[in-house]
């Protein structure tokens, strides 16, 4: 009796070990082959309303699913990936007048703390502070964010190439590009100022 | 006439856009797994009125000028 009683309890621990190291941080990658991660801009000037997409987005962000509030990371856009619908506005948007892809060719944020962490509908909501850097201008912000936890869905994801867990990120900011230098004051009736920033990337998880 | 008359038809034809010309049509899309919204692009041309203003301007232009070319009446 005693036997099995010390079998069980040995058998108990190493299950709740086991539980307690899948709960662990696991490291998202937001590289995405599928071109579905992506970070679409909105100006709104008097004249002229310029929108776009951009899909060269990548980085690695550490997330915990028992500890949410621990998360962080960096995610990455390449400048030259920025789309707009006219080629003559796209070849402006990327020129050394404007956001000079050529010279600053990478966007990036990089979290320093997370507040105001509450459950959401599909997961939880936050705001995230960290460093935003645009054409070589690095500024702190806090942006409002949404993440939503998919535990083993990188099989379907990747027609069962690779087994795994995915994050979705979601976050809609509002930044002011004179602040990074980018004309600063000038040409404000046909290119806003104030640019709107909308997330939305899924970070895949692979099982080791 | 016949020129701004052709611009605006074209005008029409491609959507009656109210902005500037596009090389690229946005077309909305929503992956299912991760039910992210996201955007391909389908390449197209869609006139502006940048466009249509040249082309009504030719127009009036071109009527205007026929004025100084018409036959004199003796």
């Amino acid at each position: 009796m005693k036997k099995i009683t010390s079998y069980y309890l040995t058998f108990s621990a190493l299950f709740v070990g086991a539980a307690t190291l899948n709960a662990a941080a696991q490291d998202f990658d937001f590289k995405d082959p599928k071109g579905v991660n992506n970070v679409s801009f909105q100006l709104d000037a008097p004249l002229e309303s310029i929108s776009g997409n951009a899909k060269g987005v990548s980085g690695i962000v550490r997330f915990d699913p028992g500890n949410p509030a621990a998360i962080s990371g960096t995610i990455i856009v390449e400048t030259g990936s920025l789309t707009a619908t006219n080629d003559k506005m796209q070849e402006h948007m990327l020129g050394d007048g404007w956001l000079d892809a050529a010279n600053y060719p990478q966007i990036t944020f990089a979290t320093k703390s997370i507040s105001k962490v509450e459950p959401g509908d599909d997961g939880f909501k936050a705001h995230l502070t960290g460093d935003f850097t645009l054409k070589g201008v690095t500024k702190e912000i806090t942006v409002p964010a949404t993440f939503t936890y998919l535990p083993d869905m990188l099989s379907a994801r990747t027609n069962g190439a690779a087994e795994g867990d995915l994050l979705v990120i979601r976050s809609t900011f509002t930044i002011n590009r004179s602040e990074y230098g980018i004309k600063p004051g000038q040409n404000t009736n046909k290119v806003a100022e104030e640019v709107e920033l909308r997330l939305a990337i899924a970070g895949a998880a692979p099982d080791a | 006439m016949t020129i701004i008359l052709s611009a605006a038809g074209f005008w029409l034809k491609t959507g009656a856009h109210t902005g500037f010309s596009k090389n690229r049509v946005e077309m909305e899309k929503v992956d299912p797994i991760t039910q992210i919204e996201y955007v391909d692009y389908e390449e197209r041309f869609i006139m502006g009125v940048e466009y249509l203003a040249v082309g009504c301007v030719a127009g009036v232009g071109l009527f205007g000028l026929s004025f100084f070319f018409g036959r004199t009446r003796s």
